[in-house]
């Protein structure tokens, strides 16, 4: 190997070579030329010398009876190569007499040969074929199997004369030397359909490698799709469908309506029949345009006449001549047909085309195999299906098909030139096409070779003849056009026809047209065509099946009725496999059967779509139009061949580049698509690793799994990603891959959408990190946090201890990542910037792509300028780098738009719940690494429009990550001021703490909370917090009436945890941090805030005191009346205690109204209501006015706090 | 201690999906109590071993199930505070809500999941008993009334901001402010259920204004 850049080739030997780098090429190439100069001198020694071997390299390895030395010797003699080293790309064969087992399996891909080849070759005077030598044979039927043949790219072309030759470059001129070079010969031969030749020779040369490499796991080659679609001719054909459409298409826009064939018909009509036809005629002749449109126009009305005349209600021929027709063209067997125009001694053969010979008999391990997945299906569909369903499976997938095709071509057509009847040739290759006569003999179109032999055994096969097909679809549709274009293509050898307005013109009977047309194409293509015609496309295409082969038939309306209820249901359009079982089991035949059923029965059996349709298509109704153009549904790429991944990577490698093919064929339709399904193929569990159909998919179970976009794209990478976490989602093994398809559906046209601006603002508006945890109040903390010290970084900054915030910012911003992983990620700028609301939006996203926001157009930009209602992400989610990188006006904007929404913002903000702390977190997500680098004018300017500002700089310090997330050297490193400020701050965070988190975070947070955590807790009382905690306070605590101190309307959330506000004093002593606050613009800080901060101290001590109350009383405690918590047993104890006096405590009254209020925050209304009602019925039953005072008290008191939290009050009865 | 774990996710989205599925119910119930619409688009069907009126107008359907759908990601993540069922009267004026008010269960209790699910369909099927006879405590409504979800969320601080988002194809919007108001209401509790599962509340609020409109 002369060229060390040899790196484009991705062989798995060529690894190898840079492997052994510069040194091992260096001596190899040495070895060589050492040979080489050896050659000469030898060859003049032994006297003899020929070129028996020319383009064989070989390697010995171990021991063999010519000694290596030897062996060596005759290979320079007889002009072959001999290698030192091991390498797959330079050695065509190894010569061993035994190999161990480990060393075969390393070297499956070689030809391993007895040395006895080499003398007896030299004997013969010829290189005899390699294959009776062969060390194992087994293996040598897998070798035949030819492999997909992907090219390496261009890379290979400069590197292939600098190969010592194995592969002759001159194939034909050795045809027959050896086998190698004939499958290249064969294949080169077969090539035909686009490659040029230059692009064959490469593609030879290639293909010599891979047969030699064993392309196994191909599809993680890099280049694996695209050479699977460019060389997959099948699927070329498969595209024909879709040419010969746009053919068609062509032709109706490109309206000129100059029907050539129409007037040779008109022609042969005048001639032939009478003078008063041919005055019709000549009206005909002139406006044919004209005439057709009036004439669609007629066919819109007519489905439902003939509709009526196919259900049997009695038409005479008087509606016949605005009866629409529709002509099923359809070409008998139209592979084989257009084979044999160039075989005419075949034809009244059995032929059928395929690319294997079909000599019986695969190897035994396959056959193993194959009897298993028959046995499958057998199990799964009853013996009966099972044939046939095992052949379906096999080709069920047409790239399967397609693959095998260019696969095997090569290898089947080798062994029949080379002549060797013994080799052994699986037969799992389909017979794409059969004529009658094989059919005769049971053959059908998709059977195994194999299975065909065995019931025609003078079946005789054919190869594709891929350009033939092309020319004779060519001509066929040329034909049908020079009729009409009332065209609409099926495929490449199939079309409907609406033929009303031919017969109309030309007044010829359809009998007469098709009788002609079918002859026009008989005579230049030499292919027959059958023809049904019938009112409408169902019919005619029922028609044809009757009429074949080469026949016509004529479904008159009045005998469409009874023409389809002899009609088997299994040829109605839409009944397939499973349909026709369920159909058997309801002992449904044909569709006189069917036509028993009401339209509920048979959509209750079939569903509701296939219901409703067959029930129409069983009475011969369609009113389908001939369709021109159709609309794409969906868009896909399936590859189920050929998958065998070794990990994980090689799947999602290979899904991204499906991904791009499928977005390749998305971009090609101008569509955008909203839902992606990812499709695999999976090996049953039962089902063994090999297939019987060489890399097939054998028996698999389908997987699929579809999500659908926020907003449609045609963004490849938004496909790419998303098909990726899908298959993640799936969690199949790669190594049990043996199919994978991209589906997209939900196609919109690419037009609907401007999408212009949307790429790069969606970039910048989200990172999308996929993640799946809910924001949670500790990730909130953290994110306070963050907020706190991107504040303090601020006001720290001037007073010069800038680097060490900077540590405690890096430490906050690594805490920040995690948080940062579940709440970014899930945002969606569609999300209105409220921050109250930004919490719950995020949820949905989950799984679901990240991006993908709706991005307002120019227009809605300017418009939300004006309402102020610019939907942005909130402020946090920017990536300020790229907020700078924007113009300068849009920066402007979007700044704008966020200063805007700020008074929205602190009119509708709690001030102080860490729950919901979503909002609060805004500033503090930004990236700190970032902010640095902003200008300071637009830092300041966000830091303005943050509307949390206010709230947090005051209430920063509480918010804090546990205590164990400290990194305590960190905290060291800190100023003694803001370490001082962190501890007290967790002081107060340790009460919390417990209550706050969920229970299994708690307990998470307990196993890793080290001994740092200790000094907080030593000092409980000083705890700057108000916190009201939900629970009970101790039963007759005094305090328990400073329980509910009277909260403004805005204080909703009662039941969660509550902090107050408090300034350190410590801080309030002028540091700079607070002079930054002071300097903040006042109106960002909400009224009621500032108004709670008077009185601290005395809020303080309220709560303090409830906190030594409360705490260690056990959280999950039923509310209950001293105990009693059903409502009889409070009942009972209510009565008893009105029965006990006439004049009740206040004590005891506070606690019924505590008592109460617990059960409001309970969320237990319905016991309040209850015992209300209890209460009240009770004491006006017992009377006393102290007692209905007090009553009154309760009810009063009752229904404050009700109304302040539900701003409602009981219903109670009117008497009371 | 793994499985266990496992059986508590499973359990919360068990406990949603029950949840949903009965809330869909009390939709329609309550369209059918209230009378929003015509009786005839309602067919009886049972839930929970009651009879129930489900309705069968497909789009009516549809909304309700997607709004079920959209509510059911947040129960499972336990955010929501509450879901009410807001009946507006012509002028668009609420004059009556159901609130789910929904908690987090207390879980703490040692129980089989049977038994639990056993004693959640109970207070469930409760539930709608009470609905089915809530129109006794309740003034009948004016002509022409419409109704709408809303979805309270914790996410948000205050009863009046609310929560929006798209979701795939149900996109939620930020409740009109006036929807969510509701005058000197008056509160009927109807119901209250604290199970291992599911801790909820239904509770009526009745605005004084639907007298006044008729």
């Amino acid at each position: 190997m002369h060229s060390r850049g040899s790196s484009n080739i991705k062989n798995k030997s060529e690894h190898e070579d840079q492997s052994h780098g510069g040194y091992m090429s260096e001596k190899v190439r040495k070895l060589e030329e050492q040979f080489r100069g050896d050659a000469p001198t030898n060859k003049e020694k032994s006297g003899t010398s020929t070129d028996i071997f020319r383009g064989v390299t070989i390697h010995v390895n171990g021991y063999t009876d010519p000694s290596s030395d030897e062996l060596k010797r005759l290979m320079t003699i007889h002009g072959g190569m001999y290698q030192h080293y091991y390498s797959v790309s330079r050695v065509t064969h190894i010569i061993a007499t035994n190999l161990p087992y480990a060393k075969l399996r390393q070297l499956k891909t070689e030809k391993i040969v007895k040395p006895d080849w080499i003398t007896n070759s030299i004997e013969a005077g010829r290189l005899l074929p390699s294959l009776p030598y062969e060390l194992y044979t087994d293996r040598s039927s897998r070798q035949n199997q030819a492999v997909l043949q992907f090219s390496k790219g261009p890379g290979v072309k400069p590197d292939a004369p600098s190969i010592p030759a194995p592969i002759p470059k001159a194939a034909p001129e050795k045809g027959g030397s050896d086998d190698v070079s004939q499958e290249q010969e064969d294949d080169e031969g077969s090539t035909l359909s686009k490659a040029d030749k230059s692009l064959a020779a490469v593609d030879a040369n290639v293909q010599g490698r891979a047969n030699r490499s064993f392309g196994i796991a191909t599809a993680g080659d890099s280049n694996f799709l695209s050479e699977f679609y460019s060389n997959s001719r099948l699927h070329y054909i498969s595209t024909w469908g879709a040419e010969c459409k746009a053919y068609v298409n062509a032709l109706q826009s490109n309206g000129d309506a100059t029907f050539p064939g129409r007037q040779r018909l008109l022609a042969i009509m005048k001639e032939g029949k009478s003078q008063r036809q041919a005055k019709k005629c000549e009206l005909g002749v002139v406006g044919t345009e004209d005439d057709d449109r009036d004439w669609s126009e007629d066919a819109m009305i007519d489905p439902k006449e003939s509709e009526h005349r196919a259900t049997g209600s009695s038409k005479t021929t008087k509606g016949k001549e605005k009866m629409r027709r529709i002509m099923h063209i359809d070409m008998d067997c139209f592979f084989v047909s257009v084979g044999l125009i160039k075989r005419p001694d075949l034809v009244d053969k059995p032929v059928a085309v395929t690319h294997s010979k079909g000599q019986s008999g695969m190897s035994e391990h396959r056959q193993e195999i194959s009897q298993f997945e028959r046995e499958y299906y057998e199990k799964k569909y009853g013996s009966e299906a099972a044939r046939q369903n095992h052949k379906e499976d096999q080709s069920n997938s047409s790239s399967d098909a397609k693959v095998t095709g260019t696969g095997t071509a090569g290898g089947a057509s080798s062994s029949s030139s080379s002549g060797k009847p013994k080799e052994t040739f699986h037969s799992m290759a389909e017979i794409a096409s059969c004529n009658y006569v094989a059919r005769k003999a049971g053959v059908k179109n998709g059977m195994f070779m194999g299975r065909a032999k065995s019931l025609c055994p003078e079946l005789q096969t054919i190869p594709y003849d891929f350009d033939g097909y092309k020319r004779v679809s060519q001509k066929l549709y040329d034909i049908v056009a020079s009729y009409t274009h009332d065209i609409e293509a099926v495929s490449c050898d199939e079309m409907f026809v609406d033929i009303s307005g031919i017969l109309r013109d030309t007044k010829a009977s359809a009998e007469e047209f098709v009788q002609m047309l079918r002859k026009e194409i008989k005579d230049q293509t030499q292919c027959n065509a059958s023809a049904g015609i019938a009112s409408n496309i169902l019919l005619a295409r029922m028609a044809t099946r009757v009429a074949k082969p080469n026949g016509q038939f004529i479904v008159e309306p009045h005998a469409a009725d009874a023409f389809i209820r002899t009609q088997p249901v299994k040829d109605l359009p839409g009944v397939g496999r499973s349909t026709t079982r369920k159909m058997e089991t309801l002992d449904i035949k044909t569709c006189a059967d069917l036509q028993q059923l009401s339209l509920g029965a048979v959509q209750k059996e079939f569903g509701q779509k296939t219901g409703q349709l067959l029930y129409g298509f069983c009475r011969g109704l369609d009113d389908r139009p001939i369709r021109q153009e159709q609309e794409r549904k969906s868009v896909s790429a399936e590859v189920n061949y050929g998958i065998r991944f070794k990990q994980e990577s090689d799947s999602e490698k290979f899904i991204t580049e499906l991904a791009a093919e499928v977005h390749k064929r998305l971009t090609a339709i101008k569509m955008l698509a909203r839902t992606i399904t990812i499709k695999l193929k999976v090996r049953h569990p039962d089902a063994p690793k090999e297939t019987s159909k060489f890399m097939g998919h054998g028996i698999c179970e389908d997987k699929a799994r579809s999500c659908t976009l926020g907003q449609a794209t045609e963004d490849v990478q938004v496909i790419q990603k998303e098909s990726k976490n899908l298959l993640k989602e799936l969690q199949v093994p790669a190594v049990d891959m043996r199919g994978v398809g991209i589906q997209l559906s939900k196609l919109s046209s690419s037009a609907q959408a401007g999408t212009l601006p949307s790429k790069s603002i969606t970039a910048f508006m989200t990172k999308p990190k996929p993640a799946d945890i809910a924001p949670d109040p500790v990730e909130s903390t953290h994110r306070d946090t963050d907020q706190s010290t991107s504040l303090s970084s601020a006001s720290t900054a001037p007073s010069g201890s800038k680097p060490k915030v900077r540590t405690m910012l890096n430490f906050v911003s690594k805490r920040r990542a995690d948080a940062e992983t579940s709440a970014d990620a899930e945002v969606s700028a569609v999300d209105v910037i409220k921050d109250s609301t930004s919490k719950t939006p995020r949820k949905k996203r989950k799984s679901i792509l990240p991006p993908l926001p709706f991005i307002p157009g120019p227009k809605d930009l300017q418009s939300s300028r004006l309402s102020g209602h610019l939907a942005l992400p909130s402020p946090s989610q920017i990536d300020m780098s790229v907020l700078q990188e924007l113009p300068k006006d849009l920066q402007e904007q979007i700044l704008e738009s966020y200063r805007g929404q700020k008074s929205k913002h602190s009119a509708s903000k709690d001030t102080s719940e860490p729950s919901t702390s979503s909002g609060i977190t805004d500033s503090s997500r930004w990236d700190q690494g970032v902010v640095g680098s902003v200008p300071p004018r637009i830092l300041e300017e966000l830091m303005q429009d943050d509307p949390n500002q206010g709230t947090s700089s005051l209430g920063v310090v509480e918010a804090l990550p546990s205590f164990s997330q400290i990194d305590p050297s960190c905290l060291e490193a800190l100023p003694a001021e803001l370490q001082e400020e962190l501890r007290s701050a967790y002081r107060g965070k340790q009460t919390q703490a417990h209550h706050e988190l969920e229970p299994e975070k708690e307990t998470r947070k307990m196993e890793t909370r080290p001994e740092t955590a200790s000094p907080a807790k030593e000092s409980p009382g000083k705890s700057p917090f108000k916190i009201r905690k939900r629970g009970r306070p101790r039963k007759g605590s005094p305090s328990s009436k400073a329980n509910n101190p009277k909260r403004p309307r805005w204080q909703m959330g009662i039941q969660q945890i509550i902090t107050r506000i408090q300034t350190p004093p410590k801080l309030s002593s002028g540091d700079g941090r607070q002079a930054e606050e002071a300097r903040l613009p006042s109106d960002s800080i909400p009224q009621h805030l500032r108004n709670e901060e008077s009185n601290p101290q005395e809020e303080r001590n309220k709560i303090e005191e409830e906190l030594d109350g409360m705490e260690r009383e056990i959280e999950e405690e039923d509310v209950n009346l001293c105990g009693a918590v059903h409502l009889w047993d409070v009942k009972v104890l209510l009565k008893e205690w009105i029965a006990s006096t006439d004049d009740p405590v206040d004590e005891d009254i506070g606690f019924i109204v505590q008592y109460l209020r617990e059960l409001i925050l309970d969320k237990n209304l319905e016991m309040v209501d209850h015992v209300m009602r209890s209460l009240v019925r009770s004491v006006k039953r017992g009377g006393s006015s102290p007692w209905l005072e007090a009553v009154d008290m309760v009810i009063a008191r009752v229904q404050h706090t009700l109304g302040q939290i539900y701003s409602a009050h009981l219903k109670m009865a009117p008497s009371s | 201690m793994e499985s266990r774990g496992c059986q508590d996710l499973n359990l919360s989205h068990v406990s949603a999906d029950i949840l949903c599925e009965f809330l869909e119910v009390a939709v329609h119930q309550i369209l059918y109590i209230r009378e929003l619409y015509p009786l005839g688009i309602f067919e009886r069907k049972q839930k929970y071993n009651v009879p129930v009126q489900i309705s069968r107008h497909p789009e009516l359907n549809q909304y309700i199930t997607d709004a079920v759908m959209g509510i059911k990601p947040h129960v499972i993540k336990d955010e929501v505070q509450c879901v009410t069922v807001v009946i507006l009267n012509a002028k668009h004026i609420p004059v009556e809500r159901f609130v789910f008010e929904i908690a987090r269960p207390s879980t703490n209790k040692i129980d089989s999941i049977e038994n639990r699910l056993e004693r959640l369909e109970q207070s469930l099927r409760a539930f709608l008993l009470r609905l089915n006879t809530c129109d006794a405590v309740l003034h009948s409504l004016p002509q022409d009334c419409t109704f709408s979800i809303l979805v309270y969320t914790k996410g948000s601080a205050t009863m009046e901001s609310h929560d929006k988002q798209v979701l795939q194809e149900f996109p939620w919007i930020e409740a009109d402010d006036h929807i969510c108001k509701m005058e000197n209401s008056t509160l009927v509790p109807l119901k209250a259920v604290s199970s291992d599962l599911l801790k909820m509340q239904l509770y009526v609020e009745e605005a004084p204004s639907k007298l006044e409109v008729r």
